[in-house]
């Protein structure tokens, strides 16, 4: 091998080193769009845009000030920022901003459903209802933690991953973190290993590994299962 | 609300929050908790200590709100102070309003001045008075007219822009116009004279008389007076 390719080798093998590093770097803060590129983009104005801030519909972090060689200009999270948008676009035909704000908001504390309700409007199904209501024992008003819970073992329960007993297990996880849940990124794992399973609830991870021999069965996320409740409710 | 008691204040002294239908204060005082009323109203000083949340405000006299306040219409003839956030939907200052943090409503006409620590967001913000904003001043459609001072805002967003000076008919003496000062300013529509900005960003963008333009970023049309000065401009 000559010198010359060693050389090569050795190149490679540091921007490899470098990649791994930055990749770290670059899921905690992810790639940012500048407010031209993004109105450019999205085709919206710069009207729409602030009406959207002031109705809350755009969250204050994800305007990103920074000043550049061209003087201040404000960024925002790509992805997010794409993302939210493109739902807004789609459904302001049928619902007003207001009520639009009312669904990106990630708390919606005041909110009490009934048991009857609940079926009603296809959130949970009765068997699950009852099953949940026999484990948890409370009564028959639902506020947004305990519509959580319940949604998420209807969820994995109408699915077929998990059994009545694997149910037990995550409410007890679910109850026991109430509070934890509503403010953070929360994750619910289940896994399994030689027939015996077990539940974690991961907050603000990234990333998780298991040994081979362990099976995941289910993996969820409490924020997208929020968004999905909402998105019911109105 | 219930229909409740009145609260009217003659004399001076200290008195409790809570609700009431109508609080009127002659006199001088100090409501010490929060209070829920249909219409507050000040001809005299008063000072409370916690929130105010009501349907309408009407302050001749003065008038002071250490927590946030809260109201469906409000007009300022003499001054008020909030030291925390005000939503105000529909609001006319002719006196002058000074908000610790940030303000917002739906209609926004200021005769007076106002001085707001953080953001202000409005439908429609209206001056014709001075103000000056800490923060950002978001609204659908600003329209700003310097009669007098000096105006401030450290951003200013929105749909439609305008911003125009006028003469001052009342006070015969001297020629003292207004001056706009903002670091950003970004629209759909902006129409500016007698302004002082670092950037000014947007679709259709004119620079009237008197203006001094760091850098314009538009990206349909520019027309600029030759009564301003824009150091840089950039079409995207």
């Amino acid at each position: 091998m000559s010198n010359k390719n060693k050389d090569g080798d050795f190149t490679s093998v540091t921007v490899l080193c470098y990649i791994i590093v930055m990749k770290g770097v670059f899921t905690m803060s992810e790639e940012l769009i500048s407010k031209k590129d993004l109105l450019d983009e999205a085709g919206i104005s710069y009207g729409q845009l602030y009406r959207w801030k002031r109705k809350d519909l755009i969250p204050e972090e994800w305007f990103i000030r920074k000043s550049t060689f061209t003087g201040q200009e404000t960024f925002f999270p790509k992805r997010k920022i794409l993302d939210r948008i493109n739902k807004i676009q789609q459904m302001k035909e049928n619902l007003s901003l207001d009520e639009l704000a009312d669904m990106f908001s990630p708390n919606i504390a005041d909110l009490l459903l009934e048991k009857d309700e609940l079926v009603k409007r296809n959130i949970v199904s009765t068997t699950v209802l009852d099953y949940y209501l026999e484990i948890e024992k409370g009564g028959l008003t639902f506020n947004f933690s305990r519509l959580l819970e319940v949604y998420v073992l209807e969820k994995l329960l109408q699915s077929g991953e998990i059994n009545l007993e694997e149910g037990k297990m995550l409410l007890q996880v679910l109850v026991d973190n109430k509070a934890l849940i509503k403010q953070k990124k929360a994750e619910l794992v289940i896994t399994r290993k030689l027939g015996v399973s077990s539940c974690l609830l991961l907050i603000n991870t990234e990333n998780f590994h298991f040994e081979r021999s362990t099976k995941i069965v289910a993996q969820l996320s409490l924020m997208a299962c929020m968004e999905e409740i909402k998105s019911k409710l109105v | 609300m219930e229909k409740g008691r009145n609260l009217t204040i003659n004399g001076s002294g200290n008195y409790s929050g809570g609700q009431y239908e109508k609080v009127s204060i002659r006199g001088d005082a100090t409501i010490v908790s929060d209070v829920e009323c249909s219409a507050f109203n000040i001809y005299g000083t008063s000072e409370a200590l916690e929130n105010v949340k009501t349907k309408s405000v009407k302050v001749f006299g003065e008038a002071e709100v250490k927590g946030n306040l809260e109201s469906e219409e409000m007009l300022i003839m003499g001054t008020m102070t909030v030291g925390g956030r005000a939503a105000l939907k529909k609001m006319k200052i002719l006196g002058t309003l000074d908000v610790g943090e940030s303000l917002s409503g739906d209609e926004a006409n200021i005769k007076g001045t106002i001085t707001v620590g953080g953001d202000v967001e409005y439908e429609t913000f209206d001056s014709s008075g001075g103000f000056e904003i800490k923060g950002l001043l978001n609204a659908d459609k600003i329209n700003i007219s310097l009669r007098f001072g000096q105006s401030f805002a450290e951003e200013i967003g929105g749909g439609l822009i305008t911003v125009k000076k006028k003469s001052n008919t009342l006070l015969p003496f001297g020629k003292e116009t207004g001056m706009l000062t903002a670091k950003v300013i970004e629209g759909d529509n902006i129409y500016l004279e007698n302004t002082k900005a670092d950037i000014v960003r947007g679709k259709k963008v004119k620079i009237g008389a008197g203006c001094q333009i760091g850098s314009v970023e538009y990206s349909n049309e520019l027309k600029q007076d030759k009564n301003s000065t824009i150091k840089e401009k950039t079409k995207l």
